[in-house]
Formats: structure tokens, sequence, C-alpha cells
């Protein structure tokens, strides 16, 4: 729609009507034509360094950069002239000067942007006749090498490094045709590790530490997936050749993550093809775990389990469920507790607490909450708790952005001095634990704070009255009654405020939405409410009890004390997570049946362990911490393990043989989708768009109303604190990431090393 | 006028920098300030000054490495900068370089084993019309063969 202030130009004998302020390469690229640039990147400040995007512009004496020129009413442009292609063959001439003709080995060749750029617009030949100067390779970090002679300067690298990241670990040295890029530790990079700067390089000269001389772009397959490690659900392309994972990076940026990622997406895929990966079940056999096949494996855990239900009953089994299993599974695992075997024990390793924000919402939960997207385009945001530049890397990048892009105003509350204190208006800084306090606080409470922290937080409060439409980050810092008061005080500043609780893991919300909580049905459907049991049972061919099941720390608790007799864990690491004293072997259990990519603590124990497929290796969708639903594609392939959905469907049909429920008859994870979408509340989404790579965002509504209860026992939700560098149990056999010396000594993992 | 002693000091160091920190643009300064004050930037001052300006140590040191009067290894004792643009080069000063750096036994670029001489390349200093060119501690000479190069180096040495 075009707007009154509207610019209308004129590019190769074509009208285009652009918004004020559009530059003239914007609006080229906007019409279909192609003008060619290495160092402009959308987002980054403007450089014209490169020279490439040269135009011609009448009434102009000589060719203007398209980069920098913005559009004026009027203006006439030519892309298309004798001019401009003389111009581009002798930039790329001098770019060529000093460029290597090693493309036959380089890890860019087939995808580098000069290569197609010398391709279409270059000569054929060079007039420099003087010897190309040759500089040492050097190797920056274990994920990050630089070449200097194939370096074109563009300062891409040097750009989303300061602006993009706030890291600023990258510079200009020297100058003229001398200049190179130099990391800020002299010979080292000393920074976050992200590898922007590899993703974004046009040429060869930053090459990925875990990539490099591997392989060519042309002999790998693509596979568009999500990231398997933190809630913020970044899409990544995964770069597969005979089954084996050898890349991960952004390229096609259709995510919304666009070319972000953070050093856990980047490098973190080689868990998949650590060594210690297991690739057989296993069953404890006169007090040693001993390899066994399939059907062994599976038909002796469904007789044990069937044998533990007949002499204990139900309530004597618990389910633990896994952060990071897809939707589908998640959704299995609790058809399979609550209608196969019949109990409400059933928990995950809560790190957020998105039951409590649904239920606080109401009925404006989907209006009231934000994607990543609407995030970015935020005026304000306020952020309590959390350290989103270790924890939620894209909620960081997505905020620092909208500080730079559109001046949106942050304002901190929390306990550390956080990275992105920097980029705050306001920062609270408040004692260890008192995010809950300052919030109870602001909400009106009578609420005694140290009068210091009261005097900021009044500042702060009288700062966001003057916002409009604020969106709150919040952490896990803030729980159950804690939230409540969040959204009070979000009612009372001006607008519509919105809100986005951080977790931690890439199915954190997933696990929440499947109902992997001993209270709530999938869809945050109350176990108390009579017709969402009868749905669910209808769907599940079962009668559902409304008998309150234990959480994860009831269950272990009960466990110890006997009182539980079986346990049935997927990709979590419970003993590690919650603390649990591994000596104890998991108190008096007849059978702990454990699904893992891993021998974790908790498998070690074990009775059967059976190996499954991690993230990359399987088909299935996932929740993202905002909501987002995403679908995950199978990259590589692991030989002997089994994705957890098939583990549990072959598991259902075996217990439906010992008499217990129903055997699932979805076969596939799109068929259990289909099921998701029709039965769970919030997941009635577009297929065509999961399918087209889209993020649709779930819209759950609490049915709780007046049910609902803010009393989360102290605990039951908490974050592992995970830092860039550390990825739960998982992140453990991330070998790439653990080798960067910014990893420092091996950080205590907390959750499931699970897929 | 010789330079000045070069022991890198750190709380000389941050004195300099403070004095200088609250001026716009406040970099160019202080290098110039912590040159004039050790004779060259050592590697130390980097996090000192990055700190100070809030700004990165890929940043300092990029614009160290810009400049080519920025040292960060200590000079000799006198620098002598002989020019080898195009009109020097054309006027012989690849002879007087090569008698110079015969004489003293260092390359462009280095310094004498008794730090009493720093050799260095210039491009230009702005005296085409008496090329070839040379600058001695700060000061221009213009028509500089291999007599008055060698007639330089021992009023230097002479000197100390």
């Amino acid at each position: 729609m075009a707007d009154s202030k509207d610019v209308t130009l004129k590019i190769d004998d074509r009208d285009v009507t652009v918004p004020p302020g559009t530059l003239v390469i914007e609006a080229a690229r906007r019409m279909g034509i192609e003008v060619p640039s290495f160092c402009y990147y959308p987002g980054l400040s403007l450089q014209a360094a490169c020279r490439m995007c040269l135009v011609e512009v009448e009434r102009a004496p000589k060719l203007q950069t398209a980069c920098t020129l913005v559009a004026m009413p009027g203006m006439v442009v030519r892309t298309n002239t004798e001019q401009v292609h003389q111009a581009r063959k002798a930039m790329l001439e001098f770019l060529l000067a000093n460029h290597p003709l090693d493309c036959p080995v380089c890890d860019k060749g087939g995808e580098c942007e000069l290569q197609d750029m010398a391709f279409t617009y270059g000569a054929d030949k060079s007039r420099f006749a003087e010897e190309k100067r040759h500089r040492p390779e050097r190797k920056w970090s274990e994920a990050v090498y630089y070449d200097a002679p194939r370096c074109i300067l563009c300062f891409r690298c040097v750009r989303v490094c300061d602006e993009g990241m706030d890291v600023k670990a990258l510079g200009v040295g020297q100058r003229g045709s001398q200049s190179v890029i130099i990391p800020n530790g002299e010979d080292h990079l000393d920074c976050e590790e992200c590898g922007m700067c590899i993703d974004i390089c046009p040429v060869g000269a930053l090459t990925s530490g875990t990539y490099r001389y591997k392989t060519r772009p042309w002999e790998m397959k693509y596979v568009s997936t999500v990231c398997a490690h933190c809630s913020n659900g970044c899409k990544t392309t995964l770069s597969v050749r005979n089954n084996e994972i050898l890349r991960a990076n952004n390229r096609d940026l259709s995510g919304f993550n666009k070319e972000f990622l953070c050093v856990k997406g980047r490098f973190g895929f080689d868990f998949t093809s650590h060594p210690e990966r297991l690739k057989l079940p296993l069953v404890r056999r006169n007090g040693h775990l001993e390899p066994a096949s399939w059907e062994d494996a599976i038909a002796e855990a469904s007789r044990r389990l069937a044998e533990v239900h007949k002499a204990s009953g139900a309530d004597s089994i618990g389910f633990i469920g896994s952060n990071r299993t897809t939707n589908e599974e998640n959704y299995l695992l609790g058809r399979i507790a609550r209608a196969s075997i019949g109990t409400n024990n059933l928990d995950h390793h809560r790190t957020a607490d998105y039951p409590s924000l649904i239920a606080a919402l109401g009925e404006k939960a989907a209006a009231a909450t934000v994607t990543m997207t609407q995030l970015y385009e935020a005026d304000a945001v306020l952020l309590i708790g959390d350290d989103p530049t270790q924890q939620n890397p894209l909620v960081a990048w997505q905020i620092r952005a909208a500080i730079r892009h559109r001046g949106s105003r942050l304002y901190v509350i929390n306990a550390k001095s956080i990275k992105l204190r920097r980029k705050a208006r306001e920062f609270v800084e408040v004692s260890q634990g008192g995010e809950a306090a300052a919030v109870s606080w602001l909400s009106g409470s009578d609420e005694t704070l140290d009068p210091g922290v009261a005097e900021s937080l009044s500042a702060l409060k009288s700062a966001l009255e003057k916002e409009n439409n604020v969106v709150v980050v919040f952490g896990a810092e803030l729980t159950g009654a804690a939230v409540r008061d969040l959204v009070k005080f979000g009612a009372s500043l001006p607008g519509q405020t919105r809100y986005m609780a951080l977790g931690d893991y890439a199915n954190s919300r997933g696990a929440s939405d499947m109902g992997l909580l001993p209270h709530l049905l999938p869809g945050y459907a109350p176990l108390a409410d009579v017709k969402a049991r009868e749905k669910f049972g209808k769907v599940w061919g079962a009668k559902l009890t409304n008998k309150p099941g234990l959480d994860a720390r009831g269950m272990l608790a009960a466990a110890t004390s006997g009182k539980l007799r079986a346990l049935y864990v997927v990709g979590a690491n419970p003993v590690k997570t919650f603390g649990v004293n591994a000596n104890e072997r998991l108190g008096k259990l007849d059978l702990l049946i454990v699904h893992d990519l891993f021998l974790t603590e908790t498998a070690k124990l074990a009775d059967i362990v059976l190996p499954a497929a991690a993230a990359y290796e399987k088909d299935g969708s996932v929740t993202n911490t905002a909501g987002e639903v995403q679908l995950v594609r199978k990259g590589g392939d692991v030989m002997g393990t089994r994705s957890d959905f098939d583990i549990l469907r072959i598991f259902s049909h075996q217990l439906a043989e010992h008499g217990l429920g129903q055997a699932i008859r979805l076969r596939t994870p799109e068929a259990a989708f289909d099921e998701i979408r029709q039965s769970v509340a919030g997941y009635d989404l577009s297929m065509a768009a999961l399918l087209l790579g889209e993020a649709e965002r779930t819209s759950p509504i609490s049915t709780a109303g007046g049910q609902a209860k803010f009393d989360a026992p102290v605990g039951a939700i908490f974050s592992a604190h995970d830092t860039l560098f550390a990825s739960g149990s998982l992140g453990r056999y991330c070998t790439t990431i653990l080798s960067l010396p910014e990893a420092g000594p091996k950080t205590t993992p907390e959750a499931g090393a699970h897929s | 006028m010789p330079q000045k002693g070069s022991t890198w000091n750190a709380d000389r160091a941050i004195l300099r920098i403070r004095e200088l920190e609250h001026l716009p643009g406040a970099l160019l300064p202080i290098l110039h300030a912590l040159q004039e004050e050790f004779g060259y930037i050592d590697k130390a001052a980097i996090p000192l000054i990055a700190d100070a300006l809030n700004i990165s140590h890929a940043e300092v040191h990029g614009v160290i490495s810009f400049y080519r009067d920025f040292r960060d290894t200590p000079s000799g004792r006198h620098v002598l900068k002989m020019c080898r643009a195009e009109s020097c080069q054309s006027m012989g000063c690849d002879a007087t370089i090569q008698h110079v750096e015969g004489r003293l036994g260092v390359k462009l670029g280095e310094t004498t084993a008794d730090a009493s001489f720093t050799v260095e390349a210039v491009y230009c200093l702005g005296l085409c019309a008496l090329s070839p060119a040379v600058m001695l501690d700060g000061k221009p000479y213009g028509r500089v063969s291999s007599e008055i190069a060698d007639f330089l180096i021992d009023g230097m040495q002479r000197q100390k």
C-alpha cells in the first residue's frame, strides 16, 4: 500500500515506489534486479568498501554506490549499461588482484559469492602481472580459521561481530593493500565463538574449524531443521554427506533467526557422531549392562513393566520425559503413562513456568505472548532474570537488533550484571534470587525491599509507564505467584503488555504443551476437568484417572522410599538434574528403563537402556520457548538407534499384548501430529505453513480459569543456567564446543543428554 | 632530537591515558602521548586503552597498525626515515639506502644491535623537489647521496 511519503524512482526504465529512506540497492532487489555487492549486508552499517554495486544515476557526474544511495523522488537509475559493466569488471579485477585462485581446494568453492560474481560479471583475464601477495593461514580458534589472501576486505565479519553480536572481537589492521582482519587476542580469538563471521564471509577467508577441507558443497544434501540445544528454536541447515552431519549453518536464511546462530547451533552437532554414542540396547544381567537385541530389550521392558503394574498397581510406576524430544514423542509418552499404564506420575525437568503464564493470561494468552519476530519489533523490552546472551542467544540477538535498528529501549532486572546490561536504559540489580520480590513490589504489594533497590525500581517503573506495548521477557526466576504478579503489573502499563517466558531446551515448551506434567493434560487442560479427561480418554481408548500424580522430585523421593517400583525415563538425566545420590541406585526400584543417546548417570543405573536417535536424526515437530512450532527433519542416521517415537509406539503394542491399554496405531510422526492438531488446544496449525518451513505459533488458552494454581512447588521449576558452551548432558558430548578455550573447565550438566 | 627513553611503565601510561580519555576521539591523542612518552606503544598498553575508551583490543591494534608512525617496538636512539617513493627512486635513493644498510649492518625497518639507529622506509616526505630525501629524528634533509648520509650518521654518532 503506497504511503503519501513513499518515493517513486525509476530503475532500468521501470518505476518503483519504496518507503522513504530505502537504499537504491534494496529498491532494485525488490524489483528483482540484481545489483551485485559484497560489503553491503542488510541490517549492518554501510561500508561502501567493495564498490561492486556502482550504478549510473542520471545527472550524477560519476557512478554511485547503490548501497549508500538513498532513493529520491524522480531519481533515474540504470544498472545495466556499458559503463556499469565496465566498472564491475574493473572492480573484480582489483578484488582478484591478490586473491589466490585456489578455488579447487577452497571450502567456499561452489558457494562463493566472489566466484559467482567473477563468473557473472568478471573479465576472463587480469592485467595484473605482479606476483600475488601471500600470507600464511591463521588458526584463530578451534572454530575459526583465517586465510588472509582470500579476504576481499568487505568488513562484514568486523561489523557483524561488533554490531550484531556486541562482541567486537574483530578489527582491521594495517592499511591499504596491506589491510588484514585481526582478532582481538593478537593471534587468536577471545569471543563467544558464534561463527557468525564464517557464515557471513562472502569468500573463503574465514573458514570453519569443523568443516574445512572435509567435503565440497555439491556433495552434500541439505536438511533444514531446528537446533537441538536451547529453547529459542533457531532454524539450522544441516549439511549431510553419507548420513554424517558435516556442518550446520544458515544456508537459506529462511528461519526467524535469519542469519543468526550461536556456537551451539553452528558447531554443536558433533554429539551425533561421538564415539560413546549408544548403538545397541543394553539389558542388565547379573548386575552388568549387556548388549541385547531390540526385540529382546523391548519385550523384556514391557513384560517387566506389566509385572510391576500387576504386582504394585499403576501408581507404582512413574514417567520422566524429556525437554528435547519432539512434540509427537512427548504426546506418545503422555498417552502411554495416562492411558496404557493409567497413572499421572508424569513430569519432566521444567525450566520455565509456561502453565502459570498461560493461566495468568487467561483468554488473552494468544495475543499476549510474542514470537521471536515480534520481540524484534518491540519498542520496549523489560527483561527479568535469565542471561539471554548465554542461555537464550537468539533472544539477546533480537533485543540487540531492535535497539540497533529501531531504537527500542531495554530495561533489565537481574541479580547479576549480565552482558545485555550494556544496552539497557535502566538496570536494577536485585539480590540473588530477588527477581520475584521485585516483581511483587512492582505489582503493588507491600513487599519490603532494600531502599536502594526500591529506588531504582521506582525509576524503572516510571520509565515503563511512559512506554507503550512493553514486551516482558523473563526467566525461570519467576514462577507461580510471581508470574501472576508480573501479569498484574503488566496490565497496569499503557498499551498491551506482552510476554515471553524463557526455558532451557529445544522442546521445553513442547514438553509442557504436550502435558508432560502431573496435573495438566496436553494443551494445559486440567486433570480435574472431566470433559478434558473424557476427550483424551476417547482419543486414547482408555478411561483416564484424575488421581493426582507425582512430579519429578516426588517420583524420585517415592523411589527412595520404595513406593515407586518402576521408572521410565525418556531422554532425561534425573540423577544429575535433580541431584540424586547415584550410589543409592534410585532406591528400591524394581525396574528402571531409560532411552538415551549416551550412558548418562541415570542410564548407568538402568535395567534396560534403549539407544535413541538424536534430534538431528528424526522427523517431528518442536515448539520453541515463544510457542512457535517448527518441523524437525531427519539429517543424519546412526545405525542401531531408533527414534523415541518408534520405541514408544512399539512399546505400546507390547504393553497392549500384556493387557495394558491400546496399541498406538499412529505409524509416523506426521500421523501423530495430525492427532495433536485435532486434540491438543492451540495446536490446530496450518500444516501447509509448517511444511514450507515456517514457524507457526500455538495459541493455547488455559481452561483452568479460576481453578488455576500458582503455587508451583519450590524447586519444581529451575533453569540449568547453561552457558553458550554448555547444553545439559548433551553438551558433554559436543567435542568441538568443549575444545574451545572459552568453554573453560568442564561445566556441570543438568538435563538429559537426549535427542 | 633523539628519541626519548623507552622503558615501558604501566603507571605512567595510565596517567597519560587518564589525561586524555575525556577528549572526543581520544584514541589518536592517547597513542601520540604514549609514543612520545616511551618512544613506542607497548602491547601492554592496548588493553589499558581499550578499557579506558570502551573499544575493542582489535580496534586499538588496528589503529596502531594503520599509521606507520606508530611503533610497537622500541626504536633506536635515532630514527632515519628514507624515502622510497617514485621521485626519490628515480633520483637514486636505492643506492643510498644500500649504502646506509651496509654501513649500519641493518635492513630497512630494523634497529642496529647497539640500539643507536633505526632505519625505516617511508613513502614520500613531500620533498620530491629535493629527492632523494630522508628524515632524521624528525628533521628533513634533501639531495641525500651516500656521502651526505654518511655525514648525517657521523654527526649523530659524534653527538652521543
